[in-house]
């Protein structure tokens, strides 16, 4: 029983490092370039020429899923960061100097968790556009709270031991106490939510691209290959299988290893 | 000799949700130069608040300093500002903990903390913080000393680590050494050791030491004068010498007959 978690994560880290290599050579693996339109070879199902078939304007939708998986990559993997860019940042900041400053960034903690979500994220994509670069900002700055928490929580119980007080002794100042001495003890907490987290963005993103609310076409991401799938569904049913597909075991690889990493920290 | 640290009538409050404990009570003692000083008493006797407090480590609140000086050359540290703390803690003032395994971090090497300590009150970097890393861990008997550096906490001893503590806390030639407890985690013939080395920076260091613990053994060993503390008042001051044989107040007489001694013949 105790073997077993851990070789889940090894499966799912092993994915996920998998996808980051296709991702990453999706210019020599691709066999068409994914925005050619070929309307002759529309809708075709998965052949010799085209592995996964064509989608309704003759795209090879191999291609477009390598290149899609770019883009997920690069949003989940972007937005984890902006997340924990902040809630670091935050948490550290409430969990040391504790009182009001503690109080207001809870407060504003419970505010943002209080927002459904996705529709602040459309609000948000309505207001300032549809680019990669503003998805990327508006998932992380949605999802940075239960970085926050946990940093807290880990600032909070580390506070008190005796070589934090052994570096205030010494005359450091609260900020480098803070990044250099409480950071680096109080990080395993946020692998973790990280490793979820990409899996998380990934979701939204998916979602967002589905509503058409996401990255535009014609850039190809897993989300809008859904949602042109959406029409041929009753004729193309690979359009939709393979993209859903992906996303489901991205998702999935990125829960194992955010679950397998939880489990090697409480052991430890 | 003159006077470098001048306590007088310090008094802390430890407001809790119902009510409010006095741990220091008017407590007043003085630390002159090169003096090193012992303040011995049983456990939840102030002792060890009072030297949280000369470096205002207790978290204020729920400790309220509510009367009292703490002169330290001139300023009185319990007015100083959070600023003008960071300058005296580690230059002028330096601490050393009870339990050595839990004061170091974790997670950098030795070498990284010293490096750390030496840049922030000596300016030192690079090279020249590693040649005075390897000089302040020799000066304090840490064998290998240029091996240690790239160590973790975890891979030394109790005695080793009590040794490095010490050498991180003289790094900057603070003038006064507040150590509590400091050999309390160890073991005795560590202790020996640990006496033997604070005895010798006191001495090479002109060090003045200020020496917090409930062994009367180490203060015999280690103090010039000692204050008897009981109930967050000091009972009694004087030369060691004196106190120990010829205790004026009854808890002192008391504490003294509760050394165990071994049995003759």
């Amino acid at each position: 029983m105790k073997r077993t978690p851990l070789v889940w994560a090894w499966a799912g880290g092993g994915t996920i490092a998998w996808l980051a290599v296709v991702a990453l050579a999706a210019p020599w693996l691709a066999t068409h370039d994914p925005n050619a339109i070929n309307l002759p070879q529309a809708l075709v199902g998965p052949s010799a020429a085209h592995w996964l078939g064509t989608d309704s304007l003759g795209r090879d939708l191999f291609s477009r899923l390598i290149y899609g998986a770019r883009i997920s990559l690069i949003v989940g993997v972007g937005a984890v960061g902006v997340s924990i860019a902040i809630g670091v940042a935050l948490g550290l900041v409430a969990g040391w100097y504790g009182r009001w400053l503690d109080a207001i960034i809870m407060r504003l903690v419970d505010i943002m968790l209080c927002f459904p979500t996705f529709f602040l994220l459309l609000a948000i994509v309505a207001l300032i556009g549809q680019s990669v670069l503003n998805i990327i900002l508006i998932i992380g700055a949605t999802g940075w709270m239960g970085v926050a928490r946990l940093v807290r929580a880990e600032v909070l119980s580390l506070k008190e031991r005796e070589f934090i007080q052994a570096a205030r002794v010494m005359g450091m100042s609260s900020t480098r106490i803070m990044w250099r001495h409480l950071l680096p003890n109080a990080l395993s907490p946020v692998l973790v939510s990280a490793t979820l987290g990409v899996g998380s963005a990934i979701l939204v993103e998916s979602g967002l691209s589905f509503l058409g609310l996401g990255i535009q076409p014609p850039t190809a991401s897993w989300g809008n290959l859904l949602l042109d799938a959406k029409a041929t569904l009753g004729v193309a049913w690979w359009q939709t299988v393979c993209p859903g597909a992906a996303i489901l075991i991205t998702v999935l690889a990125c829960n194992l290893l955010g679950e397998g990493l939880r489990e090697l920290w409480e052991r430890s | 000799m003159s006077v470098l640290l001048d306590v007088r009538d310090l008094t802390i409050d430890f407001a809790m949700r119902h009510q409010r404990v006095r741990a220091v009570d008017g407590a007043t003692l003085a630390v002159g130069e090169r003096e090193v000083v012992g303040v011995v008493g049983e456990s939840g006797s102030g002792k060890t608040s009072l030297g949280l407090a000369l470096t205002r480590l207790l978290p204020e609140p729920p400790a309220i300093i509510c009367g009292g000086q703490a002169l330290f050359e001139g300023e009185d540290l319990l007015c100083l500002s959070p600023k003008a703390l960071t300058r005296v803690r580690g230059a002028r003032i330096a601490y050393v903990f009870q339990e050595p395994s839990t004061s170091l971090n974790p997670v950098m090497t030795i070498g990284r903390q010293l490096r750390e300590v030496l840049e922030l009150h000596a300016g030192l970097r690079g090279a020249s913080a590693d040649a005075r890393a390897v000089q302040a861990l020799s000066h304090v008997g840490v064998p290998a000393p240029s091996d240690r550096l790239a160590s973790y906490p975890h891979e030394l001893s109790g005695g080793m680590k009590q040794r490095v503590m010490i050498a991180m806390a003289i790094a900057c030639n603070p003038k006064l050494l507040i150590a509590d407890e400091p050999t309390t985690a160890l073991d005795v013939t560590i202790e020996r050791q640990i006496i033997a080395l604070l005895k010798r920076l006191q001495r090479e260091l002109g060090l003045s030491l200020l020496v917090i613990s409930h062994n009367i053994r180490l203060i015999a060993q280690l103090a010039n004068r000692v204050a008897v503390m009981w109930q967050g008042r000091v009972v009694e001051d004087g030369p060691v010498e004196r106190v120990l044989r010829v205790p004026q107040h009854e808890y002192t007489k008391r504490l003294l007959a509760a050394q165990p001694t071994l049995p003759h013949g």
